[in-house]
C-alpha cells in the first residue's frame, strides 16, 4: 500500500516537472528573437539524397500496399459491370452480396470445403511434422554432427534454386522416376495427391527454417551450454531445457506467421498445375489466387468476390493470430 | 559529390522506370522517316506468323511507302494483360488468341471498324461482315450495330485419328457394317456417322456408339494398339472432349442453350418443348447428350483405352503430340489424340525430328491424319447433323483505339480479309478462318491431308459450329465462381463433388456414367439455382 502511494507521488512529481519544462521552452520560443533558419548546402545535399533514396520504395509502398489494400476493401462492396467494364458500388440492399455469395459457397460448395480442410491440414502438418523436424535437424547442425556442412548445403539447396524449378523437378521425379518404381503416380492418384503436396511443402520449406533456427541457436551463450556439459546433461536434455526455451521467441514468429498465412498459403500448387489444379488438391490460398490471376476468363468480375473473401479471411485470421501470439508469449518457457 | 551523383542516379532510375515502357514508333532499326509504319502484335501460338509475314510482304510490295512490323508474343498478348497494357505497347493492330470482347469495347481499347467491315472489299462483291460466320457476326456486332473486332480463326476440337494406321490395319467399317480387318470381303467404306456416302471425310468411321465400342475393343485386344492419348497438363482438354460429344448429340441449337439461356428444349420423354431462360436453365443438366458423353468417358477409362501418362500433369500437350507421332516408329502404337485443330501445325518440328531419325515417310504432310466426328447414338436420338465445338470463337483481329495509322490499319485489315488473304492463311497454316471463302486447287495441293479434311468437314452443309468460349450471357461473367467450368461437368454424388469425369472414373470405382449424370442435376438443383441466380431472373 505504501509502495503504491509512493509510486503515485513519483508520477505526479514527474508530470509536474514535464509541465514546467514545457512552459519554459514555450516561453523561450515566444520571447526569443527569431532568427532566419537557413540550410547549409551540405544539409540540402543530404536531404536530397535521403529523399531520392526513400522516394521510390515509399511510392511503391503507397501504391502497391496501401493503395492496393484500400482498393481491395472497396472492391468487396462493388460489382463489375460488363457493359462499361467498370466497377460500381453495390446498391444499399446488395451491399454485402459478395460476402453472401462467398459464405454460400463456403457452406454448400464441397470443393470450397475441401480447400478449407486442406488449408487446415497443411498448417497442422507444418506445425506437427515440419516444425519438430526442422528443430531437430537444426539442433544437430548446431551441434556440428559429422558432415554437418554437407547437410546444411543439401537441406538449404531447395531455397537457392527457384521455387518453380524445384516444384518442376519434384513433379517430374514423382510422375516419371518414382512412378516406374512404385507402379503408380502419387500426384495423380486421388488418395495420395494431397499428401504428396504436403510432403513437398515440408521438404521445400526445410532450408529457411533450419537456417534461422540454427542461427538462433548459435546465439545461445556458450557458457550456459558448457555449464550443462560439465553437469553431464544429455543431448536430449540440452535440447529440451536449454536450446528450446532460448530460441522459443524465434519459433513463436514462425507459428504466428503460419496462422496468419492459413488462408493465403497456396501450397505451391500454382507452380505445379498453373490454374488447373484438381479440386481435391486445392487450398483456400490457391482458390483465390487463381481466381484473379488467370487472364483468359472473366477474371475482372471475380475481383469483388475474391476481395470479400479476403476481407472475411482477415477478420477471422487477425483475432486468431493475435490470440496465438498472446498465448505463446504468455506460456513461453522461461529463459531464466 | 558521390552523394549528389547517387541521388541523381536514383532520381533518373525512378523516372526511367516510370517512363521506360513507353512505345516509340521510330525505335526500330534503320527507321525510315519517309515511310509509314504499321506495327502488328501477333499471338505466338500454334499458327505461327508465316502467313502474316507473307501477306505483309505482298501488301508492302503494292504499297511501297508502307513498312509493316510484326511482333510475336504470347504472355503479353493474353486477354487481361493486353487489356491493361496495350496503351503502352503501341501496336496499331493485333491478331490474338482470346479476348473478352465486351471488356475491350467498354474500355474503349478497340477502334470502331464498322466502315472497314461493312463496305464491300476491293474487287469483291461482299464485305467482311457478309463473309463472316453468322454466329460470330451476331456476337461481334454490338447492340448499336458497330464492329470493333472481327473473328480471327476457327479451330474445332475433338478426336484426331491416324489415317495411315486405319488404312493399314483395316480399322474402317465397310459397306457391310463390319470392320475391314474382320471382313475382307469388301473394301468399300461405309457412309460414316452422317450416313452420306458423298461426304467422304467421315466414310468408314464408326457411325454408332456400338461400332465405336467394337473398334476400341478390336484395337486394344486384337491389335494391342492404344486407342487414345491426351494431355494431362490441361484438364480442359478432357472437358472439351466430352463437351464435343454432348454437343454433337444435342445439335447446335439445343447445345447453345447452355450458353445463351434463351430458347426452348424438348426434354427426354416430353412431347412439347419447354421454354428455357435464366429462370430455369438448371433443367439443361438433364440433356441426354451429357449422359451420352459420359458413357464414352466411362468406357474409355474403365477399359484402359488410353496412354497411362494421359492424366499426368507433366504430360504437356506438346509431349502428347510428340508421343502420338513417335508411336509410329517406336513403342506402343497410338491410334488417336484428343486435340484442337491447330495441333498438326504446332507439332511441325516433331515431324522434322522424326524424319531425321526415321526417314521421309514420317514427314509433315506425308503422314495423314483426320478428324473423327462423333458416332451417333444407337437409339437414333442423336441430332442427325454434325455439330463441332470451337474453342477459338474469342480469337480476334482488331485495331487499337489509339493507333497512329487508323486508315492504313483498316486497309491492311481489309487486305487480310480479302479472299486472297483468307486463302493464304489457310494454305499456310492449315487452319480455317470463320468466313465464307473458297480454296483453289493450288491451295489444296499445298495443304496436308489433315488440313484438307478439316476444311471439308468445316464447310460441309451438314456441319454446325458451336462456340464454347464465348460469353453470350452475362451470367457467365458475373457468376464465374458458380457457373464457370462447374456448369459443364460438375457432379455431386453422395455429397461429394466431381469435376473431371474422365479422371474421376479412373479414381472412384463407385462412379459411373449414370450416377455422374444424375449428380450433375444435384449440383444444379432448382433450390441451388434459385438461391444463386434469382437476381438475374426475368
Amino acid at each position: 500500500m505504501k509502495n503504491a502511494f509512493s509510486r503515485c507521488l513519483e508520477k505526479i512529481k514527474s508530470a509536474c516537472y514535464s509541465v514546467s519544462v514545457a512552459i519554459h521552452s514555450a516561453k523561450r520560443k515566444i520571447f526569443k528573437k527569431s532568427r532566419p533558419r537557413t540550410m547549409s548546402s551540405r544539409r540540402r545535399g543530404e536531404l536530397a539524397f535521403f529523399i531520392a533514396l526513400v522516394a521510390y520504395p515509399l511510392a511503391q509502398f503507397a501504391v502497391f500496399y496501401i493503395g492496393v489494400n484500400i482498393n481491395s476493401v472497396l472492391l468487396a462492396f462493388q460489382h463489375f459491370d460488363t457493359g462499361t467494364a467498370q466497377f460500381y458500388f453495390n446498391g444499399a440492399g446488395e451491399l454485402f452480396d459478395n460476402f453472401a455469395s462467398f459464405l454460400s459457397d463456403l457452406r454448400g460448395n464441397a470443393a470450397r470445403i475441401t480447400a478449407t480442410l486442406n488449408s487446415v491440414i497443411l498448417y497442422v502438418c507444418t506445425l506437427c511434422i515440419a516444425l519438430p523436424l526442422n528443430l531437430v535437424f537444426s539442433f544437430f547442425l548446431y551441434k556440428k554432427v559429422p558432415a554437418y556442412g554437407f547437410f546444411r548445403v543439401v537441406l538449404f539447396l531447395p531455397q537457392i534454386i527457384s521455387a518453380l524449378v524445384v516444384s518442376l523437378m519434384f513433379r517430374y521425379f514423382v510422375e516419371n522416376a518414382l512412378t516406374t518404381v512404385i507402379g503408380f503416380n502419387l500426384l495423380t492418384t486421388k488418395k495420395t495427391g494431397f499428401a504428396t503436396i504436403v510432403f513437398y511443402n515440408i521438404w521445400a520449406g526445410f532450408g529457411t527454417q533450419i537456417l534461422i533456427y540454427t542461427s538462433a541457436m548459435t546465439k545461445i551463450d556458450d557458457s550456459l551450454v558448457e555449464f550443462g556439459e560439465l553437469e553431464g546433461i544429455s543431448l536430449l536434455r540440452e535440447f529440451w531445457q536449454i536450446t528450446l526455451p532460448l530460441i522459443f521467441p524465434t519459433i513463436t514468429i514462425f507459428l504466428v506467421a503460419g496462422i496468419a498465412g492459413l488462408f493465403t498459403n497456396q501450397a505451391g500448387l500454382y507452380n505445379f498445375y498453373g490454374g488447373g489444379a484438381r479440386d481435391d488438391l486445392q487450398t483456400l490460398g490457391y482458390v483465390f489466387f487463381v481466381r484473379i490471376i488467370r487472364s483468359d476468363n472473366a477474371s475482372y468480375a471475380q475481383y469483388p468476390y475474391a476481395s470479400a473473401a479476403g476481407l472475411l479471411f482477415t477478420l477471422v485470421a487477425t483475432p486468431i493470430t493475435l490470440a496465438v501470439k498472446y498465448l505463446l508469449e504468455k506460456f513461453v518457457p522461461s529463459t531464466e | 559529390m558521390i552523394r549528389k551523383t547517387t541521388a541523381m542516379i536514383l532520381c533518373a532510375l525512378m523516372v526511367f522506370s516510370l517512363g521506360g515502357c513507353q512505345f516509340r514508333r521510330d525505335d526500330v532499326e534503320e527507321y525510315d522517316p519517309t515511310k509509314t509504319y504499321l506495327y502488328i502484335g501477333n499471338y505466338d501460338g500454334g499458327l505461327g506468323d508465316e502467313w502474316l509475314l507473307a501477306l505483309a510482304e505482298e501488301y508492302m510490295a503494292e504499297h511501297t511507302d508502307v513498312i509493316i512490323r510484326i511482333e510475336n508474343d504470347k504472355d503479353r498478348f493474353a486477354d487481361a494483360t493486353l487489356l491493361e497494357q496495350m496503351d503502352n505497347y503501341g501496336y496499331d493492330m493485333y491478331f490474338v488468341n482470346a479476348v473478352t470482347y465486351s471488356n475491350y469495347v467498354a474500355r474503349g481499347k478497340m477502334l470502331n471498324i464498322t466502315d472497314a467491315v461493312t463496305t464491300d472489299l476491293d474487287g469483291e462483291n461482299e464485305s467482311i461482315a457478309d463473309k463472316m460466320n453468322p454466329t460470330l457476326r451476331e456476337y461481334y456486332q454490338t447492340e448499336d450495330d458497330q464492329f470493333y473486332a472481327v473473328p480471327f480463326f476457327d479451330s474445332i476440337f475433338g478426336t484426331v485419328y491416324d489415317v495411315d494406321l486405319f488404312e493399314t490395319e483395316g480399322f474402317y467399317y465397310n459397306e457391310n457394317g463390319n470392320l475391314m480387318c474382320d471382313d475382307p470381303t469388301s473394301d468399300v467404306k461405309s457412309a460414316g456417322p452422317d450416313g452420306k456416302m458423298e461426304t467422304e471425310y467421315d466414310n468408314g468411321l464408326p457411325a454408332t456408339y456400338s461400332q465405336w465400342e467394337n473398334l476400341m475393343h478390336t484395337m486394344k485386344y486384337d491389335f494391342s494398339i492404344i486407342p487414345y492419348i491426351w494431355t494431362g497438363e490441361y484438364t480442359y482438354y478432357r472437358y472439351r472432349f466430352l463437351t464435343s460429344i454432348w454437343a454433337d448429340y444435342e445439335g447446335k441449337a439445343d447445345f447453345d442453350l447452355n450458353m445463351t439461356f434463351n430458347g426452348s428444349y424438348t426434354f427426354d420423354g416430353d412431347e412439347t418443348a419447354t421454354p428455357i431462360s435464366v429462370n430455369n436453365a438448371y433443367l439443361l443438366q438433364q440433356q441426354q447428350g451429357k449422359k451420352y458423353a459420359l458413357d464414352y468417358a466411362e468406357y474409355i477409362v474403365r477399359n484402359g483405352l488410353y496412354v497411362k501418362t494421359s492424366f499426368d500433369g507433366t504430360n504437356t500437350h506438346m509431349m502428347a503430340q510428340r508421343s502420338y507421332l513417335d508411336s509410329a516408329v517406336e513403342g506402343d502404337r497410338i491410334a488417336m489424340i484428343i486435340e484442337g485443330g491447330w495441333w498438326e501445325n504446332e507439332a511441325r518440328s516433331f515431324f522434322d525430328e522424326i524424319v531425321a531419325d526415321s526417314g521421309e515417310e514420317y514427314a509433315f504432310g506425308t503422314r495423314r491424319f483426320a478428324f473423327m466426328p462423333t458416332p451417333k447414338s444407337d437409339d437414333g436420338k442423336s441430332d442427325p447433323d454434325t455439330t463441332l465445338i470451337s474453342s477459338t470463337g474469342n480469337s480476334v483481329a482488331f485495331i487499337a483505339a489509339n493507333t497512329a495509322e487508323p486508315e492504313l490499319a483498316k486497309d491492311f485489315l481489309r487486305f487480310v480479309h480479302s479472299d486472297h488473304g483468307l486463302r493464304t492463311f489457310t494454305r499456310m497454316t492449315g487452319a480455317i478462318r470463320p468466313y465464307d471463302y473458297e480454296l483453289e486447287e493450288g491451295d489444296l495441293a499445298e495443304m496436308t491431308h489433315y488440313a484438307k479434311n478439316m476444311w471439308e468437314i468445316y464447310h460441309s452443309e451438314d456441319t454446325e459450329i458451336s462456340y464454347v468460349t464465348l460469353y453470350y450471357n452475362d451470367c457467365f461473367v458475373q457468376e464465374a465462381s458458380f457457373l464457370g467450368s462447374n456448369w459443364w461437368w460438375k457432379s455431386t454424388v453422395n455429397g461429394r463433388e466431381y469435376l473431371d469425369a474422365m479422371w474421376e472414373f479412373s479414381q472412384e470405382p463407385s462412379l459411373n456414367a449414370e450416377n455422374y449424370f444424375l449428380g450433375l442435376q444435384t449440383t444444379f438443383s432448382q433450390s441451388v439455382w434459385n438461391n444463386r441466380m434469382s437476381k438475374y431472373f426475368d
